[in-house]
Parts: C-alpha cells; structure tokens; sequence
C-alpha cells in the first residue's frame, strides 16, 4: 500500500512539476513572440488553461506526501539521524514547510489567474507563479535524493 | 467587498503561525505513528518518534481562514492592491525565515549540534 503511494505521490508530483514550469516561463513573456522553436512554443504556453490543474495536482500531491509522511519518520529518518546525515534531514525539513507554503498560496494564486484581468496585478501573478514553482521544484528535487539515500521500503 | 485582500491574508497568516508553531514548539496535539497514538499528552520514548506538522498545519490554516474572514469587510478598492501584495511578499518572507532557522542542518558540524 504504501508502496503504491509513493510512486503515485511522484507520479503527481511529475505532472506537477511539467505544468507549473511550463506556467512559469510563460507568465514572464512580456511581448508575443511567434511559435517558431521549441523555445518560443514553451514561453508561448497559455498559463491560465493550466491552473485548474495544478492546483489538484498540489492538492493530491500534498495530501498523498502527508500519507506517507509517517513511514519516512519512522522508517527513514532514525537512519539518516543515526548516520549525522543532517544535509539530508534538514532537506527534508525544508521539504515539508515549503510544500506548506505553496499550499497556503494557492487560493490567491487561483484568484490572481482566474478572476484578475490579465492586465491587472501582473507581477503579483509573476511572483506568485514562481515562487509556488520554486517551492514545487525544491520539493521534488529533496524527494527524489532522499529516497536515493534511502527509500521507505 | 475585496476578494483578493482575504486570500493574500490567508496566505500570510497561514504561512506565519504554520511556521512559528514550529520555531516555538506549539504543538497541542502530537501524532505518534508507531502505534497511531494522536494525544495531547507527551508519550514515553517507547511510543516512539512524535509528529507536529499536522497539528501545525490545522493551526496555521484555521488561522489563515479566520483572519481572511476578518479581511472580507475591508473596501475592494482599498484592499485589492494590498492583497495583490501580501499574497507573495510575507510568503518569501517566510521561506526566508525557514531558511534562516534551518541553516544548522548545513554550515554546522554534529558536534555543534
């Protein structure tokens, strides 16, 4: 069971990571740019086609990490505790409160896509976009090393 | 009525009792996984390592949700662009903080610690 919840909580947290950079490069275009190359179809992604998404993709994510969040304490933290891999720990730490944060932005982020006129409060949907992506990539990055070291199984 | 001034408020209360339970220690109600023990009381370290970030997480988001309906009577026009503003600034400022008080995991030796 817990095994299956582990590749579904990085199966969603890949899909989540190709939507909201894919949002992220995006919302920083400043000027329409023809659809020539590869580069110029990524910054061209229509980013509010893609909130919807990435706020159930959070959701599932973040609830799914919350389930198997006991099974890394005590399976895998005592061993990293007991091996002073205190790098990997405190990664870890890091981890679950930027997944935090990340959740607790996401209504205004919703709001700011949805609701706002997409001439108004530009910025503020820039920055909310990226440091939500920031948050998203940390994790997964911190995710996928740990169980490097050492997986729950 | 302003919309977006509540979720910014949320968002910063949120993140900022979320993580000052965790800096200060305020945790009521402790989870104990190995034998599932959800408890008010501090078990012996037999029960095993105790867990937090679900009682931080509920603190931190009844927080955000009471303060933002507190928000919702401030005037559209005065706090649209406010909340424009809260909903990422005290965030960073948070992931600062985090990063701040986590520093010993990574410039300190196990000695120090």
């Amino acid at each position: 069971m817990i095994f299956t919840m582990m590749i579904l909580h990085g199966m969603m947290a890949v899909f989540l990571v190709g939507a909201i950079t894919h949002q992220a490069i995006g919302v920083w275009k400043t000027k329409p740019v023809p659809s020539g190359t590869f580069f110029q179809s990524l910054v061209n992604v229509r980013g509010m086609t893609y909130v919807n998404a990435i706020v159930i993709l959070y959701c599932i994510t973040a609830i799914l990490g919350g389930v198997v969040y006991p099974f890394y304490v005590l399976d895998v933290k005592g061993s990293l505790t007991d091996a002073q891999m205190n790098e990997a720990v405190g990664a870890f730490e890091l981890k679950e409160h930027f997944a935090i944060v990340g959740l607790a932005m996401l209504p205004s982020y919703w709001y700011l896509w949805k609701k706002v006129p997409a001439t108004e409060f530009r910025r503020s949907r820039q920055l909310n976009t990226t440091l939500i992506c920031a948050m998203v990539w940390t994790t997964f990055v911190v995710g996928h090393i740990l169980n490097n070291i050492k997986g729950v199984m | 009525m302003s919309r977006l001034f509540p979720l910014g408020v949320f968002a910063a209360v949120f993140t900022v009792i979320y993580y000052a339970c965790f800096v200060f220690s305020i945790t009521p109600v402790r989870f104990y996984p190995l034998n599932y023990d959800i408890t008010t009381a501090d078990l012996p370290r037999t029960a095993g390592p105790a867990m937090g970030w679900y009682t931080w997480i509920v603190i931190g988001s009844m927080s955000g949700a009471i303060a933002a309906v507190v928000a919702y009577i401030v005037p559209k026009n005065v706090g649209e662009k406010a909340g424009a503003y809260l909903s990422w600034m005290i965030p960073l400022g948070v992931v600062i903080w985090m990063l701040w008080v986590e520093k010993h995991w990574f410039f300190e030796t196990a000695a120090a610690q």
